[in-house]
C-alpha cells in the first residue's frame, strides 16, 4: 500500500516526530523512502545562492555543499535510517511547497509525510512566505495522501490498528472514505466513522435546542449507514458515531477515545476548488491538536 | 510486598530493573512485548508498571491504551522508560518518564514515592 514514501524534511527538530513515523511506516510496509530536503530559497531567480536552513548563512550551492548536506542528513537520521530497506536523499533549491509538489508529480509517491512547520521552531529562514504556509499549500495541491505529524505525542506509532475517518459527507470526504476503506481492508484494522454535528456558535449560526440537535444526529446516523455501510465490504470491525460539538475538538476527542493511530480527513471539503492557500479551519485544527498522525486527502 | 511489572524488549534492561527492584524489596514480573504484558496484567495484580515505548510489534502506548480499557487496571501507575526522544509526550497519564540511560536512584525514588 505504501511502496514509495516521500518524506519532506528540514532535518531539524520540527521534523523529528514526522521522521519517526515515516521511518516506522517504511519499516512496517517495506517501503522505499525518498528523503527530500529543500536547501533554501534562492536569493534571486535561478541563483545558486541560498540561505542555509540550519546555519542561516548565505551559501553557494555546489556539488561539494550538496554532498555535505546529504552527509549531515544521514548523520541526523543515523538511528532511523537502518529501519528502511532502501532510501534516497534528494536536495532541491526553491520554495519548499513548489519543490515538494513538483517531486510528488514527478515520482508519484504513495504517501507524503511531513512534520510541523519550522516556523514553530522560531527559525527566521522560513518565516517569509514559505514554511508556515508550506504545509497548507502542499496539502491543498498534493496528488497523493499527505500524512502530518504535528505533535510529539502523535509520533509514538507502532502500527495502525484503529483508523478514525472524520466526514462531513462532502464529495471530497467520499474520496477520503474510499482510501480509509482500502487501508482498513489492506491492514485489517478497525475503522471508526465519525461525524461531528457542528453546534459552535458564530454570529451567523442558529441556536438549536437539544431535542433538535439530537434529532439531527439521529438523521445523520441513518444517512451515515445508508451512505457508507454498503461500501464497507470486507471490513468487519467498524463503528459509526455522530457527536455534537465543535467539529475539530470532537474529532480529536473521538480519536483519543478510540485510541486511533490515524485520522483520515478530506482537506477543505466544503470548498474543494477554493483558490485560497489556507486550509479549512477544522482540518487545520485537527492537524495541530491530534494525538496521532492525520492523513489528508485532496484528490 | 508490592509487585512491579517490567515491560521491555531488551533483556539486559529487564535484568537490570529486576535486580534493582528486587534488591529494594519489590516483587517483579517481566514481559518482552505487549501481548505478553497484557496476559500478565490480566492474570495477576500489579502495583506499578515500567513501560518501554518502542518494541517489536505493538508499541508501549498501545499496551497502555489496551490496559486502561479494563476498568480494574486503569489506575495502575505507569513509569515510561525509553530511549526515544520526547518520551514524556507518549503517555499523558504516565506518572513519570525517564530516558535511557536513566539514573537508578531517580527511578528508585519515583517508584518508592509511588508505592510507599
Amino acid at each position: 500500500m505504501f511502496k514509495k514514501i516521500l518524506f519532506a524534511t528540514s532535518a531539524t527538530k520540527a521534523s523529528d516526530h514526522a521522521a519517526r513515523v515515516a521511518f516506522n511506516i517504511s519499516n512496517l510496509y517495506n517501503s522505499h523512502m525518498n528523503i527530500l530536503h529543500i536547501l533554501g530559497v534562492p536569493s534571486r531567480g535561478f541563483s545558486q545562492k541560498v540561505t542555509d536552513v540550519k546555519t542561516r548563512e548565505k551559501v553557494e550551492v555546489d556539488d561539494e555543499y550538496i554532498a555535505w548536506v546529504k552527509e549531515e542528513i544521514k548523520t541526523y537520521y543515523a538511528e532511523l535510517l537502518p529501519k528502511t530497506k532502501s532510501y534516497e536523499i534528494k536536495t532541491l533549491i526553491g520554495y519548499p511547497h513548489r519543490e515538494i509538489l513538483r517531486e510528488i508529480r514527478k515520482n508519484k509517491p504513495d504517501l507524503l509525510v511531513m512534520g510541523r512547520s519550522t516556523e514553530s521552531e522560531g527559525s527566521p529562514v522560513y518565516k517569509f512566505g514559505s514554511a508556515g504556509s508550506t504545509l497548507q499549500r502542499v496539502i491543498k495541491a498534493s496528488d497523493c495522501p499527505v500524512l502530518l505529524v504535528n505533535r510529539p505525542a502523535a509520533s509514538f506509532w507502532g502500527s495502525i490498528t484503529n483508523i478514525v475517518f472524520a466526514t462531513d459527507f462532502s464529495k471530497s470526504s467520499d474520496v477520503a472514505f474510499d482510501f480509509a476503506c482500502k487501508l482498513a481492508r489492506n491492514i485489517n484494522c478497525e475503522l471508526h466513522i465519525f461525524h461531528a454535528q457542528n453546534i459552535s456558535l458564530t454570529p451567523e449560526s442558529e441556536i438549536f435546542d437539544q431535542d433538535t440537535i439530537e434529532q439531527r444526529m439521529r438523521e445523520k446516523l441513518r444517512f451515515f449507514r445508508k451512505k457508507y455501510v454498503s461500501k464497507m465490504e470486507g471490513i468487519d470491525n467498524y463503528s459509526i458515531e455522530v457527536w455534537e460539538g465543535v467539529p475539530y475538538i470532537e474529532i480529536v476527542k473521538y480519536a483519543r477515545e478510540k485510541f486511533a493511530d490515524l485520522i483520515i480527513m478530506a482537506q477543505d471539503s466544503k470548498n474543494p476548488g477554493s483558490t485560497t492557500e489556507e486550509l479549512g479551519s477544522n482540518i487545520k485544527q485537527v492537524i495541530l491538536r491530534a494525538g496521532c498522525p492525520v492523513l489528508c486527502m485532496t484528490k | 510486598m508490592k509487585k512491579i511489572l517490567i515491560i521491555d524488549d531488551d533483556p539486559s534492561i529487564q535484568e537490570y530493573l529486576i535486580d534493582l527492584f528486587e534488591d529494594n524489596g519489590y516483587f517483579t514480573a517481566s514481559a518482552i512485548n505487549v501481548e505478553e504484558a497484557l496476559e500478565l496484567v490480566n492474570s495477576e495484580p500489579f502495583d506499578l508498571i515500567t513501560l518501554d515505548l518502542e518494541m517489536p510489534g505493538e508499541w508501549g502506548p498501545r499496551f497502555y491504551s489496551k490496559m486502561v480499557q479494563n476498568t480494574t487496571l486503569k489506575n495502575i501507575p505507569v513509569v515510561v522508560i525509553s530511549g526515544m526522544s520526547g518520551n514524556e509526550y507518549a503517555i499523558s497519564k504516565a506518572v513519570a518518564s525517564l530516558t535511557k540511560p536513566f539514573d537508578r536512584k531517580e527511578l528508585l525514588k519515583i517508584v518508592q514515592d509511588i508505592l510507599n
